[in-house]
């Protein structure tokens, strides 16, 4: 396994961890971690959108392994919010994707601007 | 501009909005995506605690003993207690474990406070309920109560179990209705169980439909509208049995239209404004139905007292009913439905007895006519010649987060709520608003041994709405008696008219004595059924009840029918006869179409006269055979759509069986009927102000050349009964055969157009079962398709003296959380007519452990500590109560 799948695994595992004790506020605050913890990285605000739609996707799939009703009531759901079923699974990942993105980004970012207005007098 | 600006900038106007479409939503359509979405706390929570856990441990604070809750195979919790009020306790714990939205929304409701969830969008529906005083009425029944009662402790119990539920809950366990709606659970209060009370008296008995004779007397005068609209059902099948063959018919003539009583448009428009929306409009006021009876030994095929009830009321997901039992050792065993909210069980049976509701339709609502000191902001009211004050209540209706949306001053007379309409003060007095004992009723009914006992205790306390009580116990006996609070009115006065609020004469004198009330005891008859119809026979002593409109006769003949036909009736028969698609209305109407069409088809027979002919009342004296006295001249040649709709009726057998061609026709057919018999109904705009009963078309069409056929449209013919059947029928087939394409053979099924839908709550479509496929019609037994209500509850109780034994279902389940499997299974049960046997143990032990699918052990809260909620491995073990006060039968077979 590449590190790349590695670290995505880790930062979904994070993902999933954050949503279960915090809840959904958990998202952006990782994902501003995650940035910060890598301003210089390829990709990074991407994988962290990943892995969070990874992780959201999972936390609703795994209690189906038990027994757990989820994708008969995700029709159910759906129909409740007036949309077909494959529009509430989009949203289901896109949201926590582009909450993780926006916030890594902005992480990124931040630590980026910090580091080029430094870099001058470490040269 | 940069890519390393451009792109955080983006990313934070992303991140912004999301976050403000995750915390708040947008506008009230898209609910806070993110609390709605969180896999974990949202609303696929709801799919994630969808079963109950097989073993569970709570503490509930002032818990004085362990409570044994089983639940078994069918989600139905037997709850095994103590004493009476842990019994209690226990009940609002597992009523809000099942059914927590639910409790929520019809306190809400109850209380006019939906504004609080859904914003101003819901304040019409608010300020309609605290307008008519139902918060007041159940502040006052509260203050009123005595705390050292039993009805107190087993209120304030209740409250204490619900309320231990909520307080134990975390976010992820919400139900996920609140996730739609950004709202959170609320505490249980006493008061929310009396409110849930004045909920059902204003669903079963605010029907003030006096508006329909007085539009209908603007239009077309007194003596036709008072004919057309009469006090008493021209149909007679009443509940207490009466010393002559029944049924019987007060067919009389009809007078024809009339000059327009102008004072009379005043009169109706003041009771419109006042009444319900949209009551008065058509055939049937708008009011639910029911059906109950109870066979006596003599004519049960083993020599026991058999019951049966289906109380016709809206069909909900969650259902308005909650099944369980209540056991408490040598005090109390009972067994049923309550509806979530209330302290015990409302329709069901216990050891020695069983009983059942239909709804009596009683008149016991009136309307004053007040004199104010002021037109705009009045303080005062003027009452047999002296100002008295009125009492003024501000009423604050609350949005979301608590902020003021409006506020209204609401003045009470010593009659009840004053209302401004079309510049007139008028105050209501309504028995719902009375101080009154429900829930003591159903304490102390619940612990009744004999028939007589039951009605009595209910008689002392059951005042709104007024109910058809049909008991039965092991004894043999069988009673029914309509009980409720019936106003005695000023002499001479009937409870139609808006009363002069001047003078005290015009107010109630009191209330109907028991020995008055309609009721019977085991009957030569061997068998008492209501179905809504007139209670009792206006001939022997009449006294008003309600108007023909309240009253409605059709299923009362059809079951009575069914129950003088058999003399050797099972538990099996009364679960069929529920469902009976027969119908002695159609059997009543069809004669009519298929005379007139098959006299056109003949062309021998007159459908028209001129004028001249048609002079008087033109009625023909009632006669049953009015069918074969038809005019004698014809020149209509008849259309092929009438002679195709008759080809179906001829074949048709009369049933609403789901699959059958000849229901949807035929009702098609009647409803062209009203449209072109009661033209004369309208008003200016063409708009039909009234419409009178079926009934009356009925009596009507035994009247064939009334001139009340006559269709105004034609200036120079006066058409008679068969030309206008005739046309009804043709309209019908060509109507049907637009909208649904042309006829099959044996015509269209009845279910391409009456069909069964099961909504949730709040309406949304996918917590909802829609489009159902089912039997039975506006008439029948089983009116549910077609109609928006239906029987929410199917009971069969078979008083075995040596042990009771009963069937039941409800179109639902027991679970108000939709990704249960307990949400809806019961559907297809109930639209196949079939019944469950119903487990009735007295102890812990007697419930089969095959057939024990979860365990919840409530323990008493240690000291103070808040009530937690936690799974443990295991209930702890309880003795099993002593034996019950009857046999431990625990199961019926399959009727």
């Amino acid at each position: 396994m590449s590190r790349t799948w590695l670290r995505l695994i880790l930062l979904a595992l994070a993902f999933a961890l954050g949503t279960s004790v915090l809840g959904w506020w958990a998202v952006p605050a990782v994902g501003v971690v995650w940035g910060l913890m890598n301003p210089a990285g390829r990709r990074v605000a991407f994988h962290a959108g990943v892995a969070a739609a990874l992780a959201w996707a999972a936390l609703v799939l795994v209690p189906a392994v038990p027994g757990a009703p989820v994708l008969s009531f995700a029709g159910k759901l759906a129909a409740t919010m007036q949309v077909p079923g494959w529009v509430l699974a989009a949203v289901e990942v896109l949201f926590p994707f582009a909450l993780a993105w926006a916030s890594a980004t902005l992480g990124a970012a931040a630590l980026g601007s910090r580091a080029r207005a430094l870099a001058p007098h470490q040269r | 501009m940069p890519m390393r600006i451009v792109r955080p900038v983006a990313a934070g106007l992303v991140l912004v909005a999301i976050l403000w479409v995750g915390a708040r939503g947008v506008g009230s359509a898209v609910p806070p995506l993110g609390q709605l979405l969180d896999p974990v706390h949202g609303a696929w929570a709801a799919a994630t605690h969808a079963a109950l856990p097989r073993t569970a441990t709570a503490t509930i604070p002032g818990l004085q003993g362990p409570v044994d809750v089983r639940y078994d195979d069918r989600g139905v919790p037997h709850i095994f207690a103590t004493t009476e009020t842990d019994a209690y306790r226990a009940l609002g714990y597992v009523v809000a474990r099942d059914r927590l939205f639910q409790l929520d929304l019809q306190t809400h409701a109850a209380s006019g406070r939906l504004t609080e969830w859904i914003g101003d969008r819901a304040l019409p529906v608010d300020r309609r309920v605290r307008n008519l005083g139902l918060t007041r009425a159940a502040e006052v029944n509260l203050a009123a109560m005595d705390t050292t009662s039993m009805a107190w402790k087993a209120m304030d119990a209740f409250a204490d179990g619900v309320n231990a539920y909520v307080d134990g809950l975390k976010p992820a366990e919400w139900p996920v209705e609140y996730r739609l709606l950004d709202a959170r659970p609320e505490r249980w209060k006493p008061i929310d169980s009396i409110l849930l009370f004045g909920r059902m008296a204003w669903m079963l008995s605010y029907i003030p439909d006096e508006a329909a004779r007085f539009a209908a007397r603007a239009q077309v005068g007194d003596s036709a509208a008072d004919a057309l609209f009469p006090l008493n059902s021209v149909i007679q099948e009443p509940i207490q049995p009466a010393p002559r063959p029944s049924p019987w018919y007060l067919f009389g003539p009809i007078p024809p239209p009339g000059r327009p009583d102008t004072s009379a448009q005043t009169v109706a428009s003041l009771l419109r404004s006042v009444g319900p929306p949209g009551i008065g409009d058509g055939p049937d006021p708008g009011h639910f139905a029911s059906n109950n009876w109870a066979v006596a030994p003599s004519r049960s095929a083993d020599g026991h007292a058999l019951l049966a009830n289906d109380p016709h009321l809206d069909l909900t997901l969650p259902s308005i009913w909650y099944e369980t039992q209540l056991v408490v050792p040598g005090k109390l065993d009972v067994y049923g439905v309550t509806i979530p909210g209330a302290p015990g069980i409302i329709l069901g049976f216990n050891r020695d007895l069983a009983w059942g509701f239909t709804n009596t339709g009683a008149d016991v609502l009136d309307f004053y006519r007040e004199t104010v000191d002021n037109a705009e902001h009045p303080t005062r009211y003027r009452l047999d010649g002296q100002w008295k004050p009125l009492t003024l209540r501000v009423e604050v209706y609350r949005g979301k987060h608590g902020e003021v949306l409006a506020t209204d001053t609401v003045r009470y007379t010593h009659r009840g709520p004053l209302m401004h309409r079309f510049g007139a003060w008028v105050s209501m007095r309504w028995t719902a608003l009375e101080p009154s004992h429900e829930i003591e009723a159903f304490y102390d009914a619940a612990h009744a041994t004999t028939s007589r006992e039951f009605l009595d205790d209910m008689a002392r306390g059951f005042f709104a709405p007024a109910q058809n009580m049909v008991v039965a116990d092991r004894s043999g006996t069988i009673a029914i008696r309509s009980t409720g609070r019936f106003p005695i009115r000023p002499k001479g006065t009937n409870g139609l008219e808006i009363f002069d609020g001047s003078t005290s004469e015009s107010d109630w004198s009191g209330y109907w004595p028991v020995s008055e009330f309609p009721q019977a005891f085991d009957p030569a008859q061997g068998f008492l059924a209501s179905a809504n119809q007139q209670p009792e026979d206006p001939s022997r002593e009449f006294a008003y009840l309600g108007d023909e409109r309240a009253f409605e006769p059709w299923r009362a003949l059809d079951i009575n029918e069914i129950l003088r036909a058999h003399d050797s009736v099972t538990a099996d028969d009364m679960r069929r006869f529920q469902t009976d698609p027969r119908s002695v209305r159609a059997r009543l109407f069809l004669p009519f179409f298929l005379h007139a069409a098959g006299v056109s088809g003949e062309g021998g027979d007159t459908t028209s006269m001129s004028p001249a002919e048609a002079s008087g009342d033109g009625s023909d004296k009632t006669s049953s055979s009015a069918a074969a006295a038809s005019p004698t001249s014809n020149d209509v040649v008849p259309s092929a759509s009438a002679k195709a709709a008759a080809g179906i009726l001829r074949q048709w057998d009369g049933l609403y069986t789901h699959d059958n061609g000849g229901a949807a026709l035929f009702e098609e057919a009647m409803g062209e009927l009203r449209n072109l018999t009661w033209d004369e109904l309208a008003d200016s705009t063409g708009k039909r102000v009234a419409t009178p009963t079926d009934e009356i078309m009925l009596e009507l069409l035994h009247q064939p050349r009334n001139r009340w056929w006559d269709d105004r449209r034609t200036k120079d013919t006066v058409e008679t009964r068969d030309r206008i059947v005739d046309e009804a029928l043709a309209a019908a087939y060509d109507t049907l055969t637009s909208r649904l394409g042309p006829a099959p053979t044996g015509g269209w099924p009845w279910d391409r157009v009456a069909r069964v839908s099961i909504r949730h709550l709040l309406g949304l479509r996918g917590f909802s079962e829609l489009n159902l496929v089912s039997d039975g019609g506006q008439g029948t037994l089983d009116p549910a398709p077609g109609n928006g209500y239906g029987p929410s509850w199917r009971l069969v109780v078979d008083l075995d003296p040596a042990g009771v034994k009963a069937w039941d279902t409800y179109p639902g389940g027991q679970s108000g959380n939709p990704a249960s499997a307990e949400y809806a299974d019961r559907i297809p049960q109930w639209l196949a007519g079939k019944l469950s046997p119903v487990l009735f143990p007295a102890g812990a032990a007697d419930l089969p452990a095959a057939r024990t699918r979860a365990t919840l052990s409530l323990e008493p809260a240690a000291g103070k500590a808040p009530p937690g909620r936690t799974s443990s491995a295991g209930p702890p073990q309880l003795p099993a109560p002593a034996a019950g006060n009857g046999s431990r039968s625990t199961a019926g077979g399959h009727p």
